[in-house]
């Protein structure tokens, strides 16, 4: 399914800003076999910029921006052409249980298992300790690892309310499992803790989602950049799951990226001189191509 | 040894079961000299015992914290335990070196040598975001720190592994400087190994990478700042070495390189000794969180724009769960054995270990596998006590983050106690290994930590001529090294010198006007009494020192007494946002952060003048006492623009306080003279304005009558002999600015030079008569008026300026700035 993307982020600065640098993952990754990028571009409303290209650990695009000269307003455009493929190559109950997963973690024995092993361990968002004892309600000898997942997907949408507005970047896991409430990062990030503090890989991927499919409920998280969850399972490789719309994902998800948490993938990140107070505002826009 | 000479060991204890450095009293050749120095008659054989060699002596007075105090007796080593401790050292270096090298690179370690997962991705401080790093000639650790004690059997063994930004490289040299001064004799008989040509050969390392990575690069000290525990280190680094200590707003990245911005402009940086933890190094790529780091940094150090001692990343070996695999790693990497062993420790990230720890905890010492990073973080005691366990095993932590250590009773060696005794208590050493142009160099010296009961104490470590071979680097005194122009003067750090000139100004013209105050309420007449506090409160309203509510409140106000007591409250209340007070701390924060631009007498006297109303011999309320306050602080500020005057290099560091200054001396009196435009002009009200001034004795000298309008208007306004005067204010700073960067044009004058010479030339060609005697309709003094407005708004324009062009850099921004 081929999808187009717009995605316009505007800054708006009360001061001017002397010079400011942003750092941008907003190019949605190649995945061999699940999407294809067909074309991206990307804009700055302001001219003289100093743009690099690179690649992170991960493996993911970034663009790091400098801008040197002093602005009040900012806007940055990306546009892209995406084609996602539908995946079905897996059956949950088909998937090891979770005891194995966790052994082969302890000693990878294949390259594939070093990479996925490195999604075990707390990361700057991903207290673990914190969701220790939240994850025991979950696990049953033997359990396939897929099924165990999507009980912890399944129990998150069911249980923790979605509510803008009430957490923001900085909010720690232990407080989102104490109250139960939040957004998509939220939820990922409960969901990762959770996972890896069985001992499983978990990361977090930054995308979009298609809000509308004709006779299917609306999506949340559209309109939006989005996040969810991927976690390895040696039989079938990485597997995403979307606790925000309780969802094994198929071809509705464009990946940006993925990281350990949403500091290692966050769309835009920024460093400026000057400024005040600073509004943000975000549009996105997923339309099915043709 | 005669009776008398072996007092004070009479209370020296040989421990029961651990090893004694003074080998049970029987004095080895190696503590010869030092003993028999201490124990003589000019140490503390004598009576009285001299007072510099009383432990509590050497207490100097010293603002910042020092983590312990230091004990005048040194720590030594026989010649060849040091020769053994320097081979086991530089090879632990070397090894932990490699073993980064390969963590940030391939990680075969890891693929192929079976480390666990766990002890990498479970180590928040590897950074992911160095990945595939290459450090130029696989440098990654350049300054490493050791713990090491020594257990009951004699052997040597390493306690704890410092990589990220060790320290105490400042304190033992300052430590060597006191020790050393405080015997003189003994240093020079013992023949001690100096520290100077190892700090040399480590700068010059630091400089030649900074050269090698960008032309004309320098070498700077990243440091989070005053407020940091170990700042005194970093600020005594960089006065000996003669690197500029920036903090991360000093920098920016442009273009894909390193820049210090500087009163210059911006100039290369080629290599940074970091100071700061790498995490908070770059809120860009490491920790978004981080309020002092340079957005991008880690970007540019990994393609290698820039060499940083150590490199980010490089705390991923500080820690106690590396320790058991070093022995078959030094075997793998080096093909060598681990010469010196660690301490023993089971890290719970693996089954058996883990089982170990569980079943011996009360033998154990358990803690935290990944520790932060702190100076001194274990103390001694924690190595010996079981009864010091930081945690037991706890639930709630993963395993991989536990670790069991074995306890040690470690080795005592000897200190004076406040009695001025020589007693025992058990010693870790902190040594350091720095990179050199021939590889890693243990330093000649180092820290010996001692437990006592009243706390931890640290000792200079010495050692004989004979004992080490000498760095072969010739012996030239760091302070010879070739020292870059103070152009380097990072801008902050310029804006800051600008405003302690402007504060240290501000703040004699405010206590000259609480004075005046003080003085002439208690001796003037009811009438003048009224007008002279109507006056200086609207002076000091003008230079926010009170607000309006506060002078409507004091003005008042009629009795001396409670005057007295209302002003009391209003200067020195630290709660109030204006006043003194808040002055005073404004003047210590920028003295401060600027510290290492001081002589260390101008920075005793900036404390001196910050503490002075909190001694506690004021009365609170007695109009006495704070005639006295103000004299003090006149005094402390006379003495420190003394020192400054007299002491200060013309640097553009003393630039920038005189611009301040007169900047700020010229606005004052500016304000003064406006309450002329509208005032009748009673003597008492003369005499008020010459002492607001400081130009009474000047004018008694000069015209020996009762003050005259137009006298006094020549006096402050045009004598250019008068230092206090506006027009010596203006040629002051013409010569200043004459002499600062970036200020001088092609065509002709700077815009800051024109408008200084057009105000030289009215204040020159400005009549007194007329300007005391053109009074207007409405009662003002109107040629003064105009002549005082046009001034006002020169050294206003002035201010913007100077900030524009050497703070805020804009001149590298387009000009619609």
């Amino acid at each position: 399914m081929k999808y187009s993307v717009k995605h316009c982020t505007e800054f708006d600065y009360g001061m001017p800003v002397i010079s400011a640098q942003q750092v941008l993952r907003l190019k949605p990754r190649e995945m061999f076999g699940r999407q294809t990028l067909l074309q991206h571009d990307i804009n700055l409303s302001i001219e003289g910029t100093e743009i690099q290209e690179i690649q992170d650990y991960f493996g993911n695009t970034v663009h790091e921006v400098r801008l040197h000269t002093p602005h009040k307003k900012l806007r940055i455009d990306s546009e892209c052409l995406v084609d996602v493929i539908r995946r079905d190559d897996f059956m949950l109950d088909l998937s090891p249980t979770w005891e194995s997963v966790v052994k082969a973690m302890e000693v990878p024995q294949s390259s594939e298992h070093w990479q996925a092993a490195q999604f075990c361990y707390p990361s700057r968002h991903i207290d673990v300790d914190a969701a220790r004892e939240f994850a025991q309600q979950f696990i049953e000898p033997e359990m396939p690892v897929l099924r165990l997942v999507l009980a912890i997907n399944q129990y998150i949408h069911n249980e923790f309310a979605y509510t803008g507005g009430v957490t923001n970047v900085y909010t720690e896991v232990s407080e989102i499992i104490a109250k139960r409430i939040g957004v998509c990062q939220d939820f990922a990030h409960v969901a990762i803790a959770t996972i890896r503090a069985l001992g499983l890989p978990a990361r977090y991927v930054s995308g979009y989602i298609l809000s509308q499919i004709p006779g299917q409920p609306t999506l949340i998280g559209a309109e939006a950049s989005h996040a969810w969850i991927s976690v390895f399972c040696p039989k079938f490789g990485w597997i995403d799951f979307d606790p925000t719309n309780d969802l094994i994902t198929s071809e509705q998800h464009i990946t940006l990226g993925w990281g350990r948490d949403y500091s290692d993938i966050a769309p835009t990140r920024g460093s400026i001189l000057g400024g005040g107070n600073q509004a943000l505002k975000v549009d996105v826009r997923v339309r099915p191509a043709a | 040894m005669t009776a008398k000479a072996s007092q004070p060991l009479d209370h020296y204890q040989v421990p029961a079961n651990a090893f004694d450095e003074l080998a049970r009293g029987a004095t080895p050749a190696h503590w010869q000299d030092v003993m028999a120095f201490f124990t003589s008659s000019d140490g503390l054989g004598g009576t009285p015992q001299p007072e510099h060699l009383r432990a509590e002596m050497l207490v100097r007075d010293l603002d910042v914290k020092r983590p312990t105090r230091l004990d005048p007796l040194p720590f030594t080593l026989p010649t060849n335990e040091w020769h053994e401790l320097e081979q086991g050292l530089t090879q632990r270096a070397k090894l932990l070196n490699r073993i980064t090298a390969d963590l940030y690179g391939p990680k075969t370690l890891l693929n192929v040598g079976g480390l666990p997962p766990a002890l990498l991705f479970g180590n928040p401080r590897f950074l992911l975001p160095m990945y595939n790093y290459r450090a130029a000639n696989a440098e990654y650790l350049q300054l490493l720190a050791f713990d090491i004690g020594r257990s009951p059997d004699g052997q040597w063994r390493v306690l704890a592994d410092w990589t990220e930004a060790p320290e105490g490289l400042g304190m033992s040299l300052e430590n060597r400087v006191l020790a050393g001064q405080a015997m003189p004799e003994l240093f020079q008989q013992m023949g001690t190994q100096r520290l100077a040509a190892f700090y040399r050969a480590f700068a010059q390392h630091l400089a030649d990478r900074a050269a090698q990575t960008t032309p004309e690069g320098m070498t700077a000290i990243l440091s989070p700042g005053p407020d940091h525990p170990n700042y005194f280190e970093h600020a005594y680094l960089g006065q000996y070495f003669g690197f500029p200590v920036v903090e991360g707003a000093d920098l920016t990245v442009r273009g894909q390189t390193l820049q210090l911005k500087t009163l210059e402009g911006l100039k290369p940086v080629g290599s940074l000794l970091r100071h700061a933890q790498a995490s908070a190094c770059d809120q860009l790529f490491l920790d978004p969180g981080s309020k002092d780091g340079v957005a991008g940094l880690a970007n540019i150090a990994r393609s290698g724009q820039i060499h940083i001692a150590n490199a980010l990343g490089s705390g991923v070996l500080e820690n106690d769960a590396f320790m058991s695999f070093l022995p078959s790693l030094c075997e793998s990497l080096l093909d060598e054995e681990l010469r010196l062993p660690s301490l023993a420790t089971w890290w719970c990230g693996q089954p058996d270990e883990a089982a170990y720890v569980a079943e011996n905890a009360s033998e154990l010492h358990i803690g935290t596998a990944f520790r932060r990073p702190e100076l001194f973080a274990s103390t001694i005691e924690s190595y010996q006590d079981p009864n010091l366990q930081a945690s037991a095993t706890h639930a709630n932590t993963a395993a991989y983050n536990q670790i069991g250590r074995e306890l040690i009773n470690l080795s005592h060696s000897p200190y004076v106690n406040n009695d001025g005794q020589i007693v025992s208590g058990p010693t870790v050493l902190r040594l350091f290994v720095c990179m050199t142009e021939e590889g890693y160099r243990l330093m000649p010296g180092g820290i010996a930590r001692v437990a006592t009961a009243d706390g931890e104490i640290s000792k200079d470590i010495w050692l004989g001529r004979d004992q080490v071979e000498p760095i072969s680097t010739p012996e030239i005194h760091p302070q010879n090294l070739t020292r870059r122009s103070d152009r380097d003067l990072p801008s902050r750090t310029a804006d800051d010198l600008f405003w302690l000139g402007r504060y240290l100004e501000r703040c004699e013209g405010a206590v000259r006007a609480y004075r005046s105050l003080f003085s002439h309420v208690v001796e003037g007449s009811s009438d003048d009494q009224q007008m002279l506090l109507n006056t200086a409160v609207q002076l000091l309203v003008d230079l926010d020192m009170l607000t309006l509510a506060q002078a409507k409140q004091l003005t008042q106000v009629s009795s001396t007494t409670v005057i007295a007591r209302e002003w009391w409250s209003v200067l020195f209340n630290p709660e109030s946002n204006v006043g003194l007070f808040k002055l005073l701390n404004n003047i210590h924060r920028l003295a401060s952060q600027v510290r290492e631009r001081l002589s260390g007498d101008a920075w005793r006297m900036f404390r001196a003048l910050a503490q002075t109303p909190a001694q506690q011999r004021w009365r609170l309320g007695q109009v006495s006492d704070a005639l006295a306050l103000m004299d003090q602080l006149i005094e402390r500020l006379s003495g420190l623009n003394g020192q400054i005057q007299e002491n200060m290099t013309r640097s553009y560091g003393w630039r920038l306080l005189e611009l301040g200054r007169r900047l700020e001396r010229g606005q004052f009196g500016l304000r003064v003279m406006n309450e002329l435009v509208s005032h009748s002009t009673g003597s008492t009200y003369m005499y008020l304005l010459l002492d607001l001034c400081d130009s009474t004795i000047t004018y008694r000298s000069r015209y020996q009558n009762v003050p005259t309008l137009e006298n006094l208007l020549h006096l402050l306004l045009l004598d250019e002999t008068n230092p206090r005067s506006m027009i010596y204010q203006i040629t002051q700073l013409q010569a200043v600015m004459a002499e600062m960067p970036l200020d001088q044009s092609n065509e002709g004058l700077s815009e800051s030079q024109r408008i200084l010479l057009i105000a030289y030339h009215e204040l020159v060609l400005a009549e007194p008569d007329k300007m005391a005697n053109v009074i207007s309709r409405a009662g003002n003094r109107t040629q003064l008026r105009r002549v005082l407005k046009r001034l006002s708004t020169t050294l206003g324009t002035l201010s913007e300026l100077v900030t524009a062009t050497y703070f805020a850099h804009t001149q590298n921004l387009p000009s619609s700035q």
